[in-house]
């Protein structure tokens, strides 16, 4: 009883933060000087890295961004985003894990996450879509992204973990 | 909020099995990043964008071009300048700006570019999202990432509303100066009502009876000659593109 309980727990947990990723990532975006978009994917990965460990961030953080490619009609990113984010998740997670109360291992947490997103998007967008030079010109968009998401996805994990105590209760 | 984006129609591309359609998607895409001859790449592009203007019409094929340009534009800028090797076709006094070689090069990164992106955008507008996902049941994708997946997609459209609902009290409550800030809340007030959903959700999976073992579906997929052959043809035509170097 136990285990179908766990497992109904584990099934909505990782249904509900996939969505919040994918949420962030297709609805919520901050307009930047150059009038383009910056989206918040990676606030929400963050989030779910710190908040809920390791499992469900790599799961949230690569269906969600899949997922939200899918639906935005950025269907040939989706698998480049499933392997990028969820590594970035999962990195993430185990990093913080190590030391949970450290600022230092989450700096560096954020600094490892800067960089699987800029060079994960290179190669894997250089290798199978566009070519290496097109992915090259890409990344200093992926690294303000990557560095807008670790900025911001800390203190709202914080923020959350003030306001609604229960939050411990629930990771994977 | 619109999930996927599906246009309604009653083409060939339309009316064609869904599993027939996914399979096609992904082994041509596995064509396209295998292919190594320019003119194979160019027949594959061409005929995604044919089927692309006939099944969804030459607005949407103009948008998906669209959607994709800064980085075609990127391709074409810059692809060219990686491989300077060979026979000149730009030159700037004694300087090679742009060989031969680094020209076909850069064609066949863009027509495979542009072939994935239209034969992914064509299957999500020619598919329901749902139908995709009972399509990957049929493949054997497990129960439980299928309801998942499943759950996710009905989750996204309920926190997208609750997201604007709270912007909007956000925003009401704060002048123009404190709206700047109101970011924060808005996302940790979102955050907060979407985690207090896993328990309910949980205790709504345990009341249907779900043990985390699959169930029949009721809407589950059939066969008859006409979809096997759609199948064979979907793996028999990326193949052919495979073997043709």
């Amino acid at each position: 009883m136990e285990n179908k309980k766990n497992t109904a727990l584990r099934m909505s947990l990782i249904a509900i933060t996939t969505a919040i990723v994918a949420v962030f990532t297709i609805a919520i975006r901050i307009p930047t000087p150059l009038g383009g978009y910056v989206s918040l994917c990676d606030v929400a990965v963050t989030f779910v890295s710190y908040t809920f460990g390791p499992i469900t961030g790599l799961i949230a953080g690569g269906l969600g961004t899949a997922l939200a490619d899918l639906a935005g009609g950025f269907g040939q990113w989706a698998p480049v985003s499933f392997v990028v984010h969820g590594l970035e998740a999962l990195v993430i997670a185990l990093i913080v894990r190590a030391k949970p109360d450290s600022l230092i291992y989450k700096i560096i947490s954020a600094a490892v996450a800067i960089v699987i997103v800029s060079g994960g998007y290179f190669l894997l967008t250089g290798a199978f879509l566009v070519g290496f030079s097109a992915a090259l010109a890409e990344i200093p968009a992926n690294i303000a992204q990557a560095a807008v998401g670790v900025v911001l996805g800390l203190p709202l994990s914080m923020a959350v973990g003030r306001a609604y105590r229960k939050i411990d209760e629930i990771k994977w | 909020m619109r999930m996927g984006s599906f246009i309604y129609g009653k083409s060939l591309y339309h009316r064609m099995d869904v599993r027939a359609k996914v399979l096609f998607s992904l082994l041509f895409s596995i064509a396209l990043i295998l292919s190594s001859s320019l003119y194979a790449a160019f027949t594959m592009m061409v005929l995604t964008m044919t089927l692309s203007f006939y099944s969804v019409g030459g607005k949407e094929t103009m948008g998906n071009f669209k959607r994709i340009g800064v980085l075609v534009l990127f391709i074409i800028l810059f692809s060219p300048l990686q491989k300077r090797e060979g026979q000149a076709l730009i030159e700037i006094g004694t300087f090679m700006l742009v060989s031969v070689e680094g020209a076909i090069s850069s064609a066949l990164i863009l027509f495979k570019f542009i072939g994935i992106s239209l034969i992914f955008s064509l299957l999500l507008e020619t598919e329901r999202i749902e139908s995709i996902i009972m399509a990957l049941r049929y493949f054997k994708i497990p129960y439980s990432v299928s309801l998942t997946v499943s759950m996710t997609l009905s989750f996204i459209p309920a926190l997208i509303y609750r997201y604007s609902e709270i912007r909007e009290a956000i925003e009401l409550r704060m002048n123009d100066e404190g709206k700047k800030d109101g970011l924060m809340a808005t996302l940790v007030s979102l955050i907060v009502s979407a985690v207090k959903m896993i328990p309910e959700s949980a205790s709504i999976l345990e009341e249907r009876g779900f043990t985390g073992k699959s169930v029949e579906s009721y809407r589950a997929l059939g066969m008859n000659a006409c979809i096997f052959t759609q199948i064979l043809l979907s793996v028999i035509i990326p193949i052919a593109f495979i073997l043709w170097r």
